[in-house]
């Protein structure tokens, strides 16, 4: 083959080059053929990329959407929100540092914890655990300035109370994992995380400046006369949305779990107390309704002691003679309620109370409601006399704000709000429980008990307010001691034309230098009361006048004049 | 010859002009995009900022704490009910001022020239209101009207009063003058 392959050596070799040319030729052109598919390839990617990308923004929610809807007043001032927290957590596992060391210095920055703890924590076999959350941007600061690499911090939401302790019983508070787990923050929890609803804040119907007079009235009263708990409440008479719902002591929202647990009770909705006097305007109203009492000049024998079976009711200003209706309501007589109870029986008595909404746990949104005590199967004579003037019931201040929202509004019974009324959420039509006429005439025997009787404290100039003290004795050891009382203020303003309840009351008040050693309600409680009004009272929009007062000629008649005999 | 073989070389640069034209435009297009989303993430960025600063504003600024303030250094307190006024006559009573002379002399000019103030309801009305309960409004005006001995007011008007009721305006006058200084007195 060798051989023969040497002889035309000069013709192959020209047809040899042709032949390579060829080839190469041929080689560069799939070169290049590979080239342009390839680029080509590459354009035509580009391309498709260019025209199928989709380009539109995956909404991966809205930043601005806060994780858990905002809480409000009634004019919009924050009661409750979401912020981006620091929190400081430690990977154990990765740490570079000497765990001895770090531990002392963690315990100098935050001190919740002991030098033991945290070097236990960073020795852990563990691979993520938190040093602290809800930290403040200066000690996330501190910590970093550590330099310890395993440290990390992150931002998560958290719930903040910017009023801290302001209205916590009506707010509640989040748990850790950011449930609600009382109060409005309970109730709304659906409402708070539904991400359709959560960027618009919820509008309670409490009134923050008014929320922080009562707050601060009553606990300057509950330090003053040394009392172990005071509840408050301010309510729209007509709406039955409650304005200011206070019960202290009160724990700090954001941080629960470091308040006493004595603070996380609701004394205002879950309290049940037997709230005494401030219940006697009830069974007069009950009476004229009912036709008993025509008249507040219808007289009652009024003796210093009146035996009702092996009972013996007593006065704390015995009249010793007969009294219109007028003058036991202005001296809030035991004596001269029990009787009007009596009249108008135990059967008439309950059914006004059961439309009074007295007899089952108060409406309102809270889950936090107190069931009432009653006389139950046991509501005989004696029972109506002590119910007559508030004994041997139990019901929660908010119950009372409620009843004489009723008793002064024309009549009408609507159950209480902590929800501001608007389109969405309109205001009941109410049932009837007391006539127009009846709700009418109390104004003045109300107002009277203010400018004449045992609630002259209470009055704020101007305001036109009229109420009713009340002072029960608390139940220790299952007997009435006397030592112990729970004093509470029923008031409404302005009397003229009734628009605003406000309900005030101190569990067990001592007496001090300047009540002459007294605890009850005139002395104590109903300052508070006065107070309140004169501070909120033109806030609330009402004008005080002291040009103006309610109708009082139909009262003042019937009173006699101490100074006369 | 030239025009022909430069016409691919013409038409290469023409189509290469406008696909980089084009390129250029959504290039442009692009950059816009980008930097409208970079704003609206500032904007974003902001409005959480906002909040957060609301957020620290209102906590620093709390009820409680503006109360704890007020006690320790403003010492507000709410305004008290005689503090309210109840109409414009209220807020008059305010003015505690001594009047000028001016404003003496032409209350004094308004109560006096009753006929030009014929024109001027209001004024008449009120030195009516005035005057009324000491004595009848026909001797007002005239007593009003014309502050002269009564001589002079019966030689003034001869012309529109005859001389009787000249004489009896007179002499009604003189009465009324004999009653306003016994009043005086």
């Amino acid at each position: 083959m060798t051989a023969l392959a040497v002889e035309p050596e000069r013709a192959r070799l020209a047809g040899d080059r042709q032949q390579s040319m060829a080839l190469t030729y041929h080689r560069l052109m799939l070169m290049m053929l590979v080239f342009a598919g390839v680029t080509l390839l590459i354009v035509v990617r580009l391309l498709f990329l260019q025209l199928f990308t989709d380009r539109s923004v995956v909404p991966v929610g809205n930043p601005l959407l806060p994780a858990r809807g905002d809480i409000v007043d009634r004019n919009g001032v924050p009661l409750a929100r979401t912020i981006d927290a620091w929190s400081i957590a430690v990977h154990p596992r990765k740490l570079l540092g000497d765990p001895d060391e770090l531990a002392v210095k963690l315990n100098e920055l935050i001190p919740e914890r002991s030098v033991a703890q945290y070097r236990a924590m960073l020795t852990s076999d563990r691979n993520f655990t938190y040093l602290s959350r809800r930290a403040a941007p200066e000690l996330v600061a501190a910590v970093n300035a550590l330099g310890e690499p395993a440290i990390v911090f992150d931002r998560e939401p958290e719930r903040l109370y910017p009023q801290t302790v302001m209205a916590s019983h009506v707010l509640g508070w989040t748990d850790m994992d950011g449930r609600g787990v009382a109060g409005m923050e309970r109730v709304l929890d659906e409402r708070l995380s539904d991400p359709a609803k959560r960027g618009t804040p919820v509008a309670l119907s409490i009134d923050a400046r008014v929320q922080a007079v009562l707050e601060s009235e009553l606990s300057a009263a509950m330090t003053k006369f040394s009392a172990i708990g005071a509840a408050g409440i301010v309510m729209d008479i007509e709406t039955g949305e409650v304005l200011a719902l206070a019960s202290l002591p009160q724990l700090n929202p954001n941080a629960p779990g470091q308040s006493a647990i004595e603070a996380g009770f609701n004394r205002a909705t879950l309290g049940v107390y037997e709230l005494g006097s401030t219940f006697k305007p009830f069974t007069v109203a009950m009476a004229m309704d009912a036709g008993v009492v025509k008249g507040f000049g219808q007289h009652y024998n009024c003796p210093a002691g009146l035996k009702v079976g092996r009972f013996t009711i007593t006065d704390t200003h015995p009249f010793g003679r007969s009294c219109t209706v007028a003058e036991i309501m202005k001296e809030s007589s035991n004596i001269g309620t029990a009787q009007i109870a009596a009249e108008l029986g135990g059967v008439r008595q309950k059914e006004f109370l059961r439309k009074m909404g007295f007899l089952e746990p108060i409406s309102i949104e809270l889950n936090e409601r107190g069931r009432t005590l009653t006389p139950g199967s046991n509501w005989g004579e004696v029972a109506t006399m002590t119910v007559g003037y508030g004994h041997g019931i139990a019901v929660t201040p908010l119950h009372l704000a409620s009843g004489y929202a009723t008793l002064f509004n024309g009549g009408f019974w609507r159950p209480a709000t902590l929800l501001k009324h608007d389109r969405g959420h309109p205001v009941p039509k109410g049932r009837r429980v007391f006539t127009e006429d009846t709700s009418y005439r109390m104004r003045s025997l109300l107002r009277l008990v203010v400018t004449e009787g045992t609630g002259k404290k209470a009055d704020a100039p101007g305001y036109r307010v009229g109420g009713k003290t009340g002072t029960a004795e608390k139940i220790s050891g299952g007997r009435y001691t006397g030592a112990a009382v729970v004093t509470t203020f029923a008031g409404v303003f302005p009397m003229d034309k009734p628009r605003y309840v406000v309900v005030a009351m101190l569990d067990d008040p001592k007496g001090t230098a300047d009540t002459y050693g007294f605890h009850t309600a005139g002395w104590n409680v109903a300052p508070v009361v006065s107070r309140v009004i004169g501070r909120t009272g033109s806030l609330l929009g009402v004008r005080p006048n002291e040009a103006v007062d309610a109708d009082m000629q139909e009262v003042l008649r019937y009173v006699q004049r101490e100074q006369a005999h | 010859m030239m025009a022909r073989g430069f016409r691919s070389v013409g038409w290469v640069a023409a189509v290469g002009t406008a696909a980089l034209a084009c390129y250029m435009l959504s290039l442009q297009v692009a950059t816009e995009r980008a930097e409208l989303a970079s704003v609206e993430r500032k904007i974003i960025a902001t409005k959480q900022e906002i909040r957060s600063l609301q957020t620290e504003l209102g906590t620093r600024g709390r009820l409680s704490q503006l109360e704890r303030w007020n006690a320790d250094v403003l010492a507000l307190s709410a305004p008290a009910s005689g503090q309210f006024l109840q109409s414009e006559f209220t807020l008059a009573r305010f003015d505690q001022r001594e009047r000028t002379i001016e404003e003496k002399t032409a209350v004094r000019l308004a109560s006096l020239e009753t006929q030009k103030q014929e024109n001027a309801p209001a004024l008449r009305r009120a030195v009516a209101e005035v005057r009324e309960p000491l004595r009848p409004p026909q001797a007002v005006i005239h007593r009003a009207s014309f502050q002269t001995p009564p001589a002079e007011v019966a030689a003034a008007k001869p012309v529109l009063i005859d001389d009787k009721l000249a004489r009896e305006i007179g002499a009604a006058a003189h009465a009324e003058t004999g009653r306003r200084t016994k009043a005086g007195q």
